[in-house]
């Protein structure tokens, strides 16, 4: 006779092996937050409305900097147009404090290579403001434009707090999460296999492996987000296909992609400003959907009028395999936090970081001569081989 | 007490191959095996073999295996015919159907080959569905297993057939791949005002949830009364024994009532069943019956409205302006 009869230590050694199967699994595969995870409630009872956080996770190093501000200094009675000649944006700004905001801005971006990161270096190392500058200069003051312009806007999405160079770069030349559109694949006639997914194959990590068309959609394209049926019946709405030819899933798919973006940048839930069971409704929606509209609109605007130009100027290392420049999301000034530097008081402190007035917004045949330019400079700067996408 | 049938068994049979009985028709030809598997014998029936494949099955699996290869070459070719980047991103690649109105057949990279991989597909499952059909009559046993597979298929063909058949595209079709069909079934939700509201998905998930429910009733009852020969149940059912009569007192002494060990397998087969039948119901009914589900749940009172929150009293002005200027429907 058997002693085990019933193999009961075959099923307790194959349990322990299923167990330390699943440890190692658990372990090893994917990244996990450890708890707690914390839950914040920040609607009606019961309605699940709420964020999750996870303080296991650490504190994001860029978010525990000191934001660099230079003493006060007083006016010198000329403003900088008149001091130095050659001031484009900032001309009408005192030029003792156009001196300090030139300070505070080597800080904010260029701390290790100073003046002459922007500004052309004499025989002896000192910046030479006569001579031509390096691209960086061009770079700076269309930079400097896209912050006046964004601190002017009255619409709710940056104010009180204001945004700087300092939001974005943090120290660095290049704010740390930028994104790059990829090339588009040949058009279907050029090849024997489906049309692939847009998945980014030479990504590292799970958030450059995300198609980028899905930003290109919104904060680039101007296209709308409104994939959800708006009534109950199909006979009540004639058309539901998109006027830009997306089919109906890919574009939900791309606002998907783009929303978890928005979450993520953020440190928030979807919650934060949906309601989740009927994601279009603004009637359902949380206050915190306004500043999120005009910040997508903002971020837009900044892609398509201030940084995607610079693919013309900036240096192929700065470029993306499609040959543009590197753009924001809500990634690159947020970090995560809902209040980008755990809301740190920023314009206050600099003036002349604010344009008199706001800008109007950009005219279709405004859009229309960027896209152009914007191409134009792309296809000429793309690698090989890449197509550039509309 | 012989206990052989059961997952405690002690005791394997290691002697002559059972054969096969005689059945009509002349296609009658095995594959693979018989043979004794004393690693598989530990969880059933230790002889392996020999299957049968007649006409169905090679058709089966030849419609299968085409529509497969056709699959994973197009993902092979995506990923520019790297292996490794291919075999990494195997859970990624997807194979599209074609976008746009119309049914017609496309061009081969715009959606042609999702059509042929489809249409092999739904013949090799058909195939197979009738390779059961016919082994099961050839057995003289009921149909119900057929019958029962022929409840997924509805569900299959619902999704990637007759409602897009309906709906007169095939972009409503979800894609191959296996997380772009997942991310398929998200998107259709949302696309369509929240599956949550649509009926017949949540009878769907009644019927899932109530056949795991069920199954694991069924299950820990026969293993309960295992001890009392209750894993004999085709006996049990005609010839009730100690093991019925404690299995039954249970249920009644805990919850009052108890199926009979004939009639609890009526439930356990008609709860799977319904749950393909009823979710392509809630499939077809979308997009062509109901646009919004959320908003179909709001007129018959499914969908309560929110106690006073921190939402929105109004939407500013500009913001209302732009989203009417997108406002993409209406006539």
């Amino acid at each position: 006779m058997a002693r085990d009869p019933q193999h009961r230590g075959l099923v307790y050694g194959l349990s322990g092996v299923a167990a330390v199967a699943a440890a190692v699994f658990l372990l090893v595969v994917p990244e996990w937050d450890a708890p707690p995870i914390v839950s914040v409630e920040h609607g009606p009872d019961a309605l699940a409305m709420n964020t999750f956080l996870t303080p296991g996770r650490g504190v994001d190093p860029l978010n525990v900097l000191e934001f660099p501000v230079p003493d006060p200094v007083a006016d010198r009675g000329v403003t900088a147009g008149e001091a130095y000649g050659d001031v484009e944006v900032l001309a009408d700004l005192d030029a003792a404090q156009f001196d300090r905001l030139m300070v505070a801005v080597t800080e904010w971006v260029a701390p290790n290579e100073g003046c002459t990161f922007c500004h052309a270096a004499g025989a002896d190392g000192a910046p030479d403001y006569e001579a031509e500058p390096p691209y960086t200069f061009a770079v700076a003051r269309e930079m400097l434009t896209m912050v006046r312009e964004m601190n002017a806007d009255p619409r709710p999405h940056v104010q009180p707090q204001g945004v700087t160079c300092f939001s974005c770069h943090r120290g660095q030349n290049v704010p740390v999460y930028t994104w790059n559109r990829a090339g588009e694949w040949a058009p279907a006639s050029e090849r024997w296999y489906g049309k692939p997914p847009e998945w980014i194959r030479t990504a590292r990590t799970i958030r450059d492996f995300m198609p980028r068309e899905a930003f290109s959609d919104f904060i680039l394209h101007d296209r709308s987000a409104m994939v959800q049926a708006q009534h109950i019946y199909p006979e009540q709405q004639s058309a539901r296909r998109f006027p830009e030819g997306t089919p109906a899933f890919e574009r939900a798919e791309h606002v998907y992609l783009f929303m978890m973006q928005m979450s993520d940048g953020l440190g928030v839930n979807c919650t934060a400003c949906h309601n989740s069971r009927a994601f279009y409704d603004w009637g359902q929606s949380t206050p915190l959907r306004v500043p999120a509209w005009y910040a997508i609109d903002q971020t837009r605007r900044a892609n398509l009028a201030h940084i995607s130009p610079l693919a013309a100027v900036l240096p192929a290392e700065r470029l993306g395999p499609a040959g543009d420049a590197m753009k924001a999301n809500c990634m690159t000034c947020h970090v995560g936090q809902l209040r980008p530097l755990n809301g740190t008081e920023m314009i206050s402190h600099f003036p002349g970081l604010v344009a008199p007035s706001p800008s109007p917004p950009l005219t279709d045949e405004e859009s229309d001569e960027l896209w152009e330019f914007i191409h134009a400079a792309e296809r000429e700067r793309a690698a090989p081989g890449v197509r550039v996408p509309d | 007490m012989a206990r052989f049938h059961s997952l405690y068994s002690s005791i394997q049979i290691h002697g002559p191959k059972d054969e096969a009985i005689p059945v009509p028709g002349r296609d009658r030809f095995g594959i693979l095996g018989p043979y004794i598997s004393t690693w598989l014998g530990k969880i059933g029936d230790p002889q392996i073999g020999r299957s049968y494949l007649g006409w169905w099955g090679i058709a089966s699996l030849a419609t299968g295996t085409a529509s497969f290869m056709i699959m994973g070459f197009n993902f092979w070719a995506m990923a520019d015919w790297n292996t490794v980047a291919f075999i990494r991103g195997m859970a990624w690649h997807k194979l599209a159907p074609p976008t746009g109105p119309g049914l017609h057949l496309r061009a081969l990279p715009d959606g042609g080959w999702w059509q042929i991989a489809g249409l092999l597909l739904t013949i090799s499952i058909l195939c197979w569905w009738a390779r059961l059909y016919t082994r099961a009559r050839a057995l003289g046993i009921g149909t119900h297993i057929p019958w029962a597979f022929a409840s997924a298929i509805w569900l299959f063909l619902c999704i990637g057939l007759f409602r897009p058949l309906i709906m007169g595209t095939w972009e409503e079709a979800p894609p191959f791949g296996i997380i772009p069909h997942l991310n398929w079934t998200a998107t259709i939700s949302v696309l369509y005002g929240n599956f949550y509201y649509n009926p017949f998905h949540c009878l769907s998930i009644v019927f899932l949830y109530g056949s795991v429910l069920l199954w694991a009733m069924h299950g820990g009852t026969i293993l309960a009364t295992s001890r009392f020969g209750g894993e004999r149940e085709a006996e049990d059912i005609v010839d009730r024994g100690t093991a019925v009569e404690r299995g039954s007192l249970f249920w009644r002494w805990t919850m009052g009532f108890n199926a009979n060990f004939e009639s609890i397998h009526r439930w356990i087969y008609w709860f799977a069943l319904l749950v393909g039948v009823t979710g392509g119901l809630g499939v077809l009914l979308t997009g062509t019956v109901v646009d919004n589900w959320y908003l179909w749940g709001v007129k018959w009172g499914l969908a309560p409205p929110y106690p006073a929150g921190p939402f929105l009293d109004a939407i500013p002005e500009d913001i209302a302006r732009a989203i009417a200027e997108r406002q993409i429907d209406g006539p």
